[in-house]
């Protein structure tokens, strides 16, 4: 098997990037180890079949598009030219107070990635709840919790499955019953008491939630060690608590950019250097959103707090924002919907959430591989009720 | 000769001071230069001819208006491609609001391309569709724009080790695509 040197050396060869000495040694390697033809030879197909698709032409309309764009820009009257010179001003300073704060949007991101992941614990708890402690069959009475928790149906409907059905129950459903921090995690008082709380029961009975629910970059990121060391951070519980940072959350200038890509790369770069001189600071400039959000009020109020700069220093941040599930999550049409929920924003500073977010044994029922099926599949949902009815 | 994008920067440079004196055939120029490359860069990412135009003008749009403050120690290139990657992802995540993900390849081929290039266009447009959106980049950077390693990770702000490996692990997917698909 080709090591990972090895496959570079060959990929390096077959893009014309090797020093002569390193090319020499890829030839070598080719000559003498079939694994090694093999990938060249792949690699060499895959480029000539690249090459075979033709550049092509764009329409002279569009030629004649950007002619007419870049004319009216060179006869700018004065008065254009001096309302432009108020905007770029206005951009300069708004970008130098980003780069004072640095990842400031990130940070933005990464509360939302808490949040998200706070999310999924709480369909955990919906789920285990439900099957465990007897929760209020009125909340479902819709006939399902939702599409992303497979559709569970309504208590009422469980309480009748016969002792026959129960033996259809699975293995994963038996393995994560089975399990003692995860008995010891229903049993606990937060957890109870998350159960009789208002905000959770509105959350649940949310449509939004339950698509956000059913994607697999919100498990991949709930599962990950950093996300995890976030959510154990005082001050990211004292951030989630903020009245400005849920302002912002609701701004649209603010949901604009996060969808801009030339934004996330100034954010990248803000702690670094001058952001004004980035080329993709220039970008940004024609950008009304950008505008928008730096001349915000609660824009403002979050970066005068100290919460704020305190998870912006710490690492398991800096580690989440890193993360391609995060970065999914971020395009995903629910969770932004979701960020517009009020009682979505009530469960957040919960105490008893708070210390269900904290508890080991949560965590591990948010990785397990178990769970995810069971929220997942509809069978497995009911079975996993019918074991839990089997326990009560 | 070498007609690397890097080796004219200093062409392109020239070009922006001199549209900025008031030539406008510099600007001309400038739009010669980039036009096709940006708009078959834009194509590829987006497998959409109408959309890769409007990400086209969209670009010479921004890149003209804020030329006066465009910072020359940075290479003119690597400005106006990443404009062209970043405002091409906008607009696919823009039509996800709109349309379904699965909007597709919608390329149809001239009626002056042989049959051979549009069945190579549309396997691998297809195939290109289906990478990551981060991952289609340094694909087609590389493999339509021809940049080596470092011109890529000039463009795309990442460093060139990252560009390797998502070079390396987007061409084994494109590859296992394109098998199962027939090509």
């Amino acid at each position: 098997m080709l090591t990972q040197y090895q496959i570079e050396l060959i990929n390096r060869e077959s893009d014309g990037e090797n020093t002569p000495e390193a090319s020499a040694e890829a030839r070598a390697l080719i000559a003498t180890e079939p694994e090694a033809m093999t990938l060249m030879t792949n690699l060499q197909s895959l480029g000539a079949l690249l090459g075979e698709v033709p550049n092509r032409e764009p329409s002279p309309k569009s030629r004649q598009a950007i002619y007419s764009a870049m004319t009216l820009n060179s006869r700018a009257s004065p008065s254009a030219q001096n309302a432009q010179a108020t905007v770029q001003t206005i951009t300069r300073w708004a970008s130098q107070q980003l780069a004072d704060i640095s990842n400031f949007m990130g940070e933005l991101m990464l509360t939302k990635k808490v949040l998200l992941g706070a999310t999924t614990a709480v369909a955990a708890i919906a789920l285990i709840g439900y099957a465990l402690n007897g929760y209020q069959p009125s909340l479902f009475d819709a006939g399902t919790i939702g599409n992303g928790l497979g559709g569970v149906e309504k208590a009422g409907r469980y309480n009748k499955k016969t002792e026959a059905t129960v033996t259809l129950s699975s293995p994963e459903v038996v393995a994560l019953l089975q399990d003692d921090k995860i008995i010891k995690l229903i049993k606990t008082k937060s957890f109870k008491d998350l159960m009789a709380n208002d905000a959770f029961h509105d959350l649940m009975a949310n449509g939004v939630y339950h698509d956000l629910m059913a994607n697999d970059a919100l498990h991949d990121l709930s599962s990950s060690d950093a996300f995890h060391d976030l959510m154990g951070n005082d001050q990211f519980h004292e951030l989630m608590a903020n009245d400005a940072f849920h302002d912002l959350m609701a701004n649209d200038a603010f949901h604009e950019l996060m969808g801009n890509n030339a934004f996330h790369d100034l954010m990248a770069n803000a702690g670094n250097k001058d952001v004004t001189a980035s080329p993709v600071y220039h970008e940004l400039s024609n950008n009304q959103a950008f505008h928008d959000l730096m001349s915000n009020s609660v824009f403002h109020d979050l970066m005068a707090n100290d919460a704020f700069h305190d998870v912006m220093a710490n690492d398991a941040f800096h580690d989440v924002m890193a993360n391609d599930a995060f970065h999914d999550i971020m395009a995903n049409d629910a969770f932004h919907d979701l960020m517009a929920n009020d009682a979505f924003h009530d469960l957040m500073a919960n105490d008893a959430f708070d210390q269900l977010m904290s508890n080991e044994a949560f965590h591990e029922l948010m990785a397990s591989d178990a769970f995810l099926q069971i929220y997942r599949e509809q069978s497995l949902n009911q079975a996993f009720m019918n074991e839990a009815s089997r326990i009560n | 000769m070498d007609n690397s994008p890097a080796a004219n920067d200093d062409l392109d440079r020239a070009l922006v001071r001199r549209f900025l004196d008031g030539e406008r055939a510099a600007g001309d120029e400038l739009v010669n230069r980039f036009h096709r490359s940006v708009f078959n860069v834009a194509l590829r990412m987006l497998g959409n001819v109408q959309d890769a135009e409007d990400v086209t003008q969209t670009v010479f749009g921004n890149a003209f208006a804020g030329l006066d403050s465009y910072d020359p120690k940075y290479r003119f290139f690597s400005w106006i491609y990443r404009m062209t990657v970043n405002e091409s992802l906008n607009t696919q995540n823009s039509r996800r609001n709109v349309v379904s993900f699965d909007a597709g390849f919608d390329v149809a081929a001239p009626s002056a391309m042989s049959q051979s290039a549009a069945e190579a266009e549309e396997r691998v447009g297809r195939a290109l569709l289906e990478l990551k959106p981060d991952d289609r980049a340094v694909v087609v950077l590389k493999h339509f724009v021809s940049f080596s390693y470092e011109e890529i990770s000039d463009v795309l702000g990442v460093p060139v080790k990252t560009v390797k490996s998502r070079l390396f692990t987007a061409r084994e997917r494109l590859r296992e695509s394109l098998v199962a698909a027939g090509a």
